[in-house]
């Protein structure tokens, strides 16, 4: 058991290298370099330019500047955004709340839904319902989400006002940041609950649009994965025991069928945290996907290198739970690994 | 009054080639103690038989009329809550592949547990030692290290004692074992038998042994049913139908058996029977096995044969001797 963990541990350093190693060279692949995108078209005096280059290191080989890098970074130092000046970690940790907020809510409800959908689904297979589940969480799944996010803003904040347009909260709440999730600031702040319910009605949009894909494979997901398992014989042999209908399928059967919903559930995480991107554009909401989109756009070489970076890390740390995991549901997996 | 009364029971299953009577006027009555053996070919109807008692058939399953009567109540009749109170406690089953009936997500100590905590109520350490009481009931050596073992880490014969410590978990009237020990291999088959022989004179239940093999059912049993194509076809003391089998199946049966081919004298291949189980969506006219038997008359296809009464306690469903006289 503590072997099988030290060896999935271990398996994280090349991991986090690789991605380390991808992210610095494809931005460097990128036309443009960020002292050119700083002194503007025009560009300066070649001797400015020169020693800006320099000063921020990039007139040195690329093997050479891999190394630097690595080397701080394995120090912690992940350098300073070249756009503010700022140390990428202090940039990072100050976003990273307002995407792990959106993120956790949107993994929630589409869990906390998705789940006895899927479930419903299964136990009234070739129903109405099982059906409708099928048939929306497809169009669920195929729908492109920049085109729903603008299509949800344009019926609940434009048209029927329910909703804010974008933005985490509105700007006459003052809520002094203390944990970075506005949920919980909100509540200690001296607006207290009215700023919480503004918060919440931020979050409504967003959340739906960035829970959508997740909940439509979620519902899939759980139905064919409880469906399969159903038939199986353990399966019998719990309602021979005289045991409720309740326990059969909650207990014996969930159980089983839960693998696939935690692999997937897994692979959402890291979508969620990543593919936020879109999301975050659409709803202004200042978390690490827009972050790191106009970073690129400003050639901001140590962001984009330590952001990937970091963002490489937390989904290779909930694939490691998520391995663990699997040992706890399934013991099997306990002697085969 | 016997234990359990099967009466007049037809089963038809909704399948894609329409509806198929799966069950044909079954009817059969189990003693209190007795050991019945169901004997007859895949798809001959037996465990479907066997769910029945539990009234745990597949969704497309239904049954068009009789009834299944345990101690005088009608199973159909019954609440869910009420058949849940039966199942596993007054009447449980044991399956034919024990590595895959058992769930590989609980420990043994929880699945067996769990019969008893629904049932009886029991609870921490009571529990605990009445769980290990019934693993070394079943042969378990070393129970007590056994409880946190998963299935995974058992072999077929134990995972099949541990089904059987739970089905006789709450000291049931009737034990069902479909086929117990078909995936077995054979020396584990005679231990897995010769156990639940072990527990049925200790407890006074009573069995129903299914297989399609009349070997292990004429050793185990004390009366037997052989069924066919959904039909009972033989129904007689275990002993008097191996010594003279009256309906042309269960003779058919008794051949395919290794090692009586010897008696027939010059014999070297085993012999079979001609044909396969009629497809019961189309089934034949009259006598069911009509298309593969030996002695087939004009009277068999021209319409339905009924079981008859041949002496004491012994049925069958053929004219072969009303026409001939006994062979």
């Amino acid at each position: 058991m503590l072997f099988v963990f030290l060896r999935k541990f271990l398996l994280v350093i090349p991991t986090l290298i690789g991605a380390s190693l991808i992210a610095f060279a494809l931005i460097r692949l990128v036309p443009g370099d960020p002292v050119l995108n700083l002194l503007g078209e025009r560009g300066g005096n070649p001797q400015v330019v020169a020693e800006m280059r320099a000063k921020l290191g990039i007139d040195k080989p690329l093997a050479e500047q891999y190394w630097i890098f690595l080397k701080n970074a394995l120090h912690g130092d992940l350098g300073d955004s070249i756009v503010s000046n700022r140390p990428v970690a202090e940039e990072f940790w100050s976003r990273f709340p307002a995407t792990l907020e959106l993120a956790g809510v949107s993994l929630v409800w589409s869990i906390l839904l998705g789940l006895p959908l899927g479930i419903l689904a299964a136990l009234r297979r070739n129903s109405a319902l099982d059906y409708s589940v099928i048939g929306v969480s497809l169009i669920g799944y195929s729908m492109p989400i920049f085109w729903w996010g603008l299509i949800l803003v344009i019926v609940f904040s434009v048209q029927l006002g329910w909703f804010p347009v974008s933005g985490r909260l509105s700007v006459f709440f003052e809520v002094p940041p203390k944990t970075g999730f506005l949920l919980v600031d909100s509540l200690l702040s001296e607006e207290g609950w009215s700023a919480f319910v503004d918060a919440v009605k931020h979050l409504v949009l967003p959340s739906i649009v960035l829970g959508t894909i997740p909940l439509a494979v979620m519902a899939r997901m759980t139905r064919s994965s409880l469906l399969e398992v159903l038939g199986e014989d353990y399966v019998r042999t719990a309602k021979a025991k005289g045991l409720s209908w309740f326990r059969v399928v909650y207990v014996h059967a969930l159980r089983n069928a839960l693998i696939p919903i935690v692999t997937v559930v897994g692979l959402m995480v890291g979508a969620l945290l990543t593919g936020a991107v879109l999301t975050e554009t659409i709803f202004s909401w200042p978390g690490i996907g827009r972050w790191l989109v106009k970073s690129v756009e400003a050639r901001d070489y140590p962001v984009i290198q330590g952001g990937v970076l970091y963002l490489a890390f937390l989904i290779v740390m909930v694939n490691l739970i998520v391995d663990l995991t699997y040992l706890w549901i399934y013991p099997r997996m306990r002697s085969r690994t | 009054m016997s234990l359990l009364q099967v009466q007049n029971l037809n089963i038809d299953f909704s399948t894609t080639q329409g509806v198929v009577n799966v069950l044909r006027d079954v009817s059969f009555h189990l003693n209190e103690g007795e050991a019945l053996g169901l004997v007859g070919e895949s798809g001959s109807g037996k465990s479907v038989t066997s769910l029945a008692v539990f009234d745990l058939l597949a969704s497309n399953a239904q049954v068009r009329s009789g009834q299944i009567l345990f101690r005088g109540r009608n199973i159909f009749g019954l609440s869910e809550v009420e058949k849940v109170k039966i199942r596993g406690s007054e009447i449980s089953m044991i399956f034919q592949d024990p590595m895959t009936s058992l769930n590989p997500c609980f420990n043994v100590e929880y699945q067996v547990g769990e019969v008893l905590r629904m049932h009886q109520g029991l609870e921490g350490s009571s529990l605990r030692d009445r769980v290990i009481e019934l693993l070394a009931k079943v042969g378990i050596p070393d129970p007590q290290s056994r409880l946190k073992t998963y299935p995974h880490e058992l072999s077929g014969g134990m995972s099949q004692r541990v089904m059987i410590a739970m089905a006789i978990a709450c000291s049931p009237k009737i034990l069902i074992a479909d086929e117990p020990t078909t995936a077995l291999d054979v020396t584990i088959q005679k231990q897995i038998l010769s156990l639940l022989q072990k527990l049925r004179k200790e407890t006074g239940m009573s069995l129903i042994l299914v297989s399609h093999d009349l070997g292990v059912i004429a050793q185990n049993t004390d009366r037997l049913l052989v069924m066919y194509a959904g039909e009972i076809v033989e129904e007689g003391r275990s002993s008097d139908v191996i010594q003279r089998p009256l309906h042309p199946y269960t003779e058919g049966l008794l051949k395919c058996l290794p090692g009586a081919y010897k008696l027939e004298g010059r014999q070297f291949r085993l012999p079979t029977i001609p044909g396969i189980v009629p497809n019961l969506a189309e089934r034949p006219q009259g006598c069911q096995l009509s298309p593969r038997c030996p002695y087939k008359f004009q009277a068999c296809v021209n319409g339905a044969i009924v079981l008859g009464a041949v002496g004491d306690a012994r049925h069958v469903r053929c004219i072969k001797e009303d026409l001939h006289g006994p062979a």
